[in-house]
């Protein structure tokens, strides 16, 4: 072999390596160390922002239905078998991701299983919230799933453990007697603030009809603020449902709150009905009740089904004329 | 006349095998194929917090929740290990490990959401390597009437270093929360919310110029 061979051996020899590392270079994306790595290739998979995300809900192919009580009872009272104060039933149907709640006037004469005739907030002082369920059960021809009982002091400290209830407040209170003093508009109301504002029943011309309605404002306002707070941070669930526990008495199974909490989050708090089952005033051995109207088991028919309410059937708002509707 | 040509392509794929290996991919012919090592990780326990249902002192269940969140990071590191780190899953896109951390109601979300939870079918295609891994933790423990942990909030931040094979790297980033339950088995993820933020990234310093792996 000649000397010059050999050179020229060499020398394609040499291109032939410079060659396949560029190529091997170029190809993988590859650099020598201490280079700086190219983009020489995209990627085959560019993962930029993406989310997942999943919560257990109750079945849907029922609505779930529960009665919320506020307790009448003062501090040292007997809680499960005082006055009603409050009563509201709030449906949810998982499958439409919609709600309705019904508030039922306090005064409503009704028939009261094994009590004959009386104001339908005494069911619960002769047979404690079992005997209100059944009696609102006797009334509507709703299954109630689940009860819920608060206390004055408890919707107080629930409202102040989530650090306070953003309500829009719809027209001016101001009331004595409830210790309501509020101008119209968006605020955050403390547990003492929120507790007035769903017991004045004085500001407004319905009275306590009104105040019901009030009262179902409060429970959306929970809901919106709920959610809300959840989509920022979901371990706040944990605290509303500790503020919850720590302030009712329910019949919910520890596991079913936490169910209903996330199917509660499914639910848009636009499309929650806020009704009052509607009805007139007047006495009955010289005390005031309410008698509920047709209408009001027109309601209750409906809602009975699928757990929410036709339009045609929603009544007029009993703070309508504060509304300016 | 051939034995100088074969000799020199020897060399040259001797040369290429080199340059590969020292540019940060795994394997090459130091490295005896692909490196399946698994970068030894652990989540860092930030906090954990009990919450209770009664009105007792929070405080009284620090110890009750401290258990929780050493078993709750397990469960998590367990996920993330299998999801992220070992090359055997990534490699080949399958995660058959990952599935049973989530109970029966939440397993089928979480494969179809599989993308965001792991690091996806098609990685073996993209990643050298992955290494590099840290994570934090925040546990919340939710006791119920009878003072028992019934759910645990896991609120998790994992970053981790993908060399791709184009040589560029990839910040994996994967926050979210996590609620378990406890079970038969332990801690599993009962619903999850998480999400993905990786984005390309430089080469940080590593001990040999090249990413490692590294615990957390």
């Amino acid at each position: 072999m000649s000397r010059r061979v050999v050179v020229v051996s060499r020398r394609v020899v040499l291109a032939a390596l410079a060659l396949a590392a560029w190529i091997a270079g170029s190809t993988l994306g590859i650099s020598a160390p201490g280079g700086t790595p190219k983009a020489a290739a995209r990627p085959f998979l560019e993962i930029g922002q993406a989310h997942a995300g999943f919560a257990p809900t109750l079945d849907g192919s029922k609505p779930i239905f529960i009665l919320f009580i506020g307790s009448g009872a003062r501090p040292g009272e007997d809680v499960e078998h005082s006055l009603a104060d409050s009563i509201h039933i709030v449906s949810i149907n998982p499958a439409k991701h919609r709600s309705a709640i019904l508030g039922i006037p306090r005064d409503s004469w009704v028939d009261i299983p094994g009590h004959g005739s009386s104001k339908i907030n005494s069911s619960m002082v002769y047979g404690g919230p079992q005997l209100l369920v059944q009696t609102i059960e006797s009334l509507t021809g709703i299954h109630l799933d689940y009860w819920v009982l608060t206390t004055f002091w408890g919707f107080t400290k629930m409202v102040n453990t989530i650090g306070g209830l953003t309500v829009d407040v719809p027209f001016a209170m101001h009331d004595s007697y409830s210790g309501s003093d509020f101008e119209p508009g968006v605020q955050v109301l403390k547990g003492p603030d929120a507790l007035a504002f769903a017991r004045d029943r004085h500001s407004l011309p319905e009275g306590d009809f009104g105040r019901s309605e009030d009262g179902g404002r409060l429970i959306v306002a929970a809901l919106q603020q709920f959610r809300k707070e959840y989509s920022k941070d979901p371990s706040r669930l944990l605290i509303w449902v500790a503020a919850g526990l720590r302030n009712v008495q329910t019949d919910v199974p520890f596991d079913q709150v936490l169910k209903l909490a996330f199917t509660a989050l499914s639910v848009n708090p636009k499309y929650v009905e806020n009704v009052v089952a509607p009805g007139t005033t007047g006495m009955v051995g010289g005390s005031s009740v309410v008698n509920l109207t047709s209408d009001a088991q027109t309601i209750f028919h409906d809602m009975a089904g699928d757990g929410l309410i036709a339009k045609k059937n929603l009544p007029p708002s009993p703070n309508a004329s504060l509304l300016g509707g | 006349m051939l034995i100088v040509p074969a000799a020199l392509v020897a060399l040259g794929l001797v040369l290429f095998l080199v340059l590969r290996a020292g540019g940060g991919g795994a394997g090459g012919i130091f490295g005896g194929g692909p490196d399946d090592t698994i970068p030894a990780f652990d989540f860092r326990i930030a906090k954990a917090q009990p919450i209770v249902v009664t009105d007792k002192d929070p405080a009284q269940f620090d110890s009750s929740a401290a258990q929780v969140a050493d078993d709750v990071t397990k469960t998590m590191t367990t996920l993330y290990t299998e999801a992220f780190l070992d090359p055997s899953n990534w490699r080949d896109g399958t995660y058959d490990n990952v599935w049973p951390l989530f109970d029966e109601g939440s397993r089928a979300s979480a494969q179809q959401d599989g993308t965001t939870l792991t690091l996806g079918t098609s990685a073996g295609d993209t990643f050298e390597k992955v290494g590099r891994p840290k994570g934090k933790i925040t546990v919340k423990v939710l006791l119920d009437r009878e003072e028992k942990p019934s759910m645990a909030v896991a609120i998790v931040k994992f970053t981790a270093l993908g060399t791709r094979k184009d040589g560029t790297y990839t910040e994996i980033v994967s926050t979210g929360q996590y609620f378990l339950k406890p079970g038969d088995s332990g801690w599993t993820v009962y619903a999850f919310q998480v999400r993905r933020a990786d984005h390309e990234t430089t080469p940080p310093p590593g001990p040999s110029g090249s990413p490692s792996g590294a615990s957390s």
